[in-house]
């Protein structure tokens, strides 16, 4: 073979080609973290894991009472914009309501978003957070099959496995898939075998993505007591859980803490198809700004919302 | 020269789509692995949603084991997956590792019938097949077996064929670039069907590309000279040994001092095919010798006696030397009698 620097030619010669090193997070980086909290989406390609945190992002940075401010971690090979780059690729995608792309498959896509939260009305309270961007193919490696245990990604594991890491686990229920249930259920007893002391400081949410779509099928199919429902309420979100995740259900209603755990639709607002392609030309925040107290009281212990002369003055509208 | 898939042998094959996340079917050593090994990037920037559903590109990619390496070749197309979200739809096949460290000269030249094949099944219902579908008589290698495969860190390298280069051409060309460049540095390399405006990519039919070829060739064609072997045509029984040389030697294309260390490192599939046939003979050899020493120990004759057992051919053997002895020491003891007479006359 030809020496490299032989080589010459016209514009695109290979001379010029050379491998970018790319920052990434590693299994040691993970394992020597000594604190933070951590929101865990865990559900099927397509449940809309990365739809509920571009949501929730969307909601932090344009609606809510709060001032965000994303970090750029310095790891091994150097700062890590990726999370940066992340927030800027949704931020035109909220403009002009296109949905996020899929997550790529591999262990080496896991990104982290780093995100301080501060509230700007009401009580003065402040948390930080991360949520990580990764695959549902990864996460499904947990259901054990023929010859094959569960298995987690060693990333992922390492995340798991350090104790100084509080985790809320949000469980992304969608009307697509049938197998929720057994996702979610192997992914618990997966947690309670390999990481039982994770679990016990861990909070437990579940999403009901798609409610219009969940309130059809459970019309559809009836719950035990044939009772139909018009309306997506309370009542009808249990009824759904339990008819569809039965076992997932039983494990949120023993959870030990009630005040750790959160059954919520999650509506994102109008959408329609514009060139072949769904768009959300009207954002709806209700649900995501209730499952953001939900997780923000569980990393501070308490929840955005009016001071006390915000609410003896009965200021309601105190954001 | 295409050939059928029936005469190029590879250790696994699979099909890959998006569907609802990323599902794949293979077998051999990619039966049950990792779908993020099939991985092709579904995000708006990434070039598989850029392109025509109708443009099927080949792909080289490295994949890495705790106990073995190997490459995939293939083909991807972008589609849809249920969620109308973009995606992708591919096969490829597993080949061994080709470089000085584990040689081995292959010509993924004779992959194009057996990818042109597996392209013809890519579709919406791609899975759904038995993968014999794809090409009944492709012969795998080995078994299944589950490897936790995994691609290495690094970036994808973009290429684009030149006009008039066939899928024969490409594939050399996209062998001799993985050979310098794929692997660790980069673990994936894409071959676009044409330049793309806007988007940076380089040519196969680059001057370094063909010239490394070209050395390809030669090298292939050397080493066979070396052997005293012609070169071969595809043989429908060893498919693995056939190496096909359109290159001419000429004074100019004399191998570096670097080439020549290739050379002497290349084996051959004739040499290892030979190797083979000669670790067999010995075997059987081996084999032939214990039968013997076998039918020795259940010889009648030779029951009941002590110490180590001889077969019978091997006494007879040992009463001719016996016999030989007594001769030999007749003539001696006749010679030092003469000698004797002969001494005492003389006295006398």
């Amino acid at each position: 073979m030809q020496d490299k620097a032989s080589l010459g030619g016209p514009r695109h010669t290979l001379e010029r080609i050379k491998a970018k090193p790319k920052v990434g997070l590693s299994v040691q980086e993970v394992e020597e973290k000594t604190a933070g909290n951590y929101v865990f989406s865990f559900g099927f390609p397509g449940s809309g894991k990365t739809t509920f945190q571009w949501m929730l992002m969307n909601y932090l940075l344009n609606e809510g009472p709060f001032r965000v401010e994303i970090d750029i971690p310095n790891r091994a090979q150097g700062d890590d914009w990726e999370g940066r780059e992340i927030i800027n690729t949704w931020k035109s995608q909220w403009i002009e309501g296109r949905f996020p792309d899929p997550n790529e498959s591999g262990e080496q896509d896991v990104r982290e978003v780093h995100l301080s939260v501060t509230t700007t009305s009401g009580k003065r309270l402040a948390t930080e957070f991360s949520f990580l961007e990764m695959s549902g193919e990864l996460l499904q490696q947990v259901i054990p099959t023929e010859g094959a245990p569960p298995a987690l990604a060693p990333l992922l594991n390492a995340y798991l496995s350090n104790p100084h890491l509080k985790f809320c686990i949000v469980l992304l229920l969608s009307p697509d898939v049938e197998e929720n249930d057994q996702l979610f259920a192997s992914f618990i007893s997966y947690l309670k075998k390999y990481f039982p002391s994770m679990l016990e400081k861990a909070s437990l949410a579940v999403i009901v993505s798609k409610p219009d779509e969940s309130l059809r099928r459970l019309n559809e199919h009836r719950s035990s007591d044939g009772k139909s429902f018009t309306k997506f309420d309370a009542d009808a979100l249990r009824a759904y859980t339990n008819k569809f995740c039965g076992e997932t259900y039983q494990i949120w209603q023993d959870w030990k803490s009630p005040d750790k755990t959160l059954l919520s639709p999650l509506s994102l607002g109008q959408i329609e198809q514009i060139d072949g392609e769904p768009r959300l030309v009207e954002a709806n925040f209700n649900h995501i700004e209730q499952i953001f107290y939900w997780l923000f009281k569980q990393f501070n212990g308490k929840e955005p919302g009016p001071t006390f002369l915000q609410k003896v003055l009965g200021g309601l509208n105190w954001k | 020269m295409e050939v059928s898939c029936k005469e190029f042998r590879v250790l696994g094959r699979a099909f890959f789509r998006t569907k609802n996340g990323l599902i794949a079917k293979g077998e051999g050593i990619l039966h049950d692995a990792p779908v993020s090994i099939y991985e092709f990037g579904r995000r708006r920037q990434d070039i598989l949603t850029q392109i025509d559903t109708k443009d099927q590109l080949l792909f080289f990619r490295r994949l890495v084991s705790d106990n073995l390496d190997v490459n995939i070749v293939g083909t991807v197309s972008p589609c849809l997956d249920v969620f109308d979200r973009n995606g992708f739809v591919g096969a490829c096949v597993a080949v061994s590792l080709d470089n000085r460290k584990h040689p081995r000269i292959q010509d993924w030249g004779r992959l194009g019938a057996v990818l042109a094949h597996g392209a013809n099944e890519l579709s919406r219902d791609t899975l759904q097949k038995p993968l014999h579908d794809w090409c009944s008589s492709l012969t795998i290698e080995g078994e299944d077996s589950r490897f936790n495969w995994r691609v290495p860190r690094g970036h994808t390298l973009y290429m684009h064929r030149e006009q008039g280069m066939t899928a024969r051409d490409v594939l050399r060309s996209m062998q001799v670039v993985a050979q310098r460049y794929g692997g660790n540095q980069y673990p994936t390399i894409l071959v676009l069907e044409h330049a793309l405006e806007g988007f940076e990519s380089y040519s196969l039919g680059s001057p370094e590309v063909r010239d490394d070829v070209k050395k390809m060739e030669m090298l292939q064609e050397d080493r066979m000279l070396r052997s005293n072997q012609q070169p071969v045509t595809p043989d429908p029984d060893h498919g693995r040994s056939t190496l096909n040389f359109s290159s001419i030697r000429t004074t100019e294309d004399t191998p570096s001092n670097q080439d020549l260390l290739a050379m002497v490192e290349v084996l051959t599939e004739q040499d290892r095919t030979m190797s083979r046939q000669i670790g067999h003979l010995e075997q059987e050899v081996e084999r032939l010798q214990v039968l013997i020493r076998g039918r020795g120990k259940k010889n009648p004759t030779m029951q009941g006696q002590s110490g180590p057992m001889v077969a019978p051919h091997n006494n007879n053997l040992d009463m001719r030397n016996k016999g030989s002895l007594r001769v030999i020491w007749l003539i001696t003891f006749l010679i030092v009698v003469v000698l004797f007479v002969a001494g005492v006359v003389y006295f006398l």
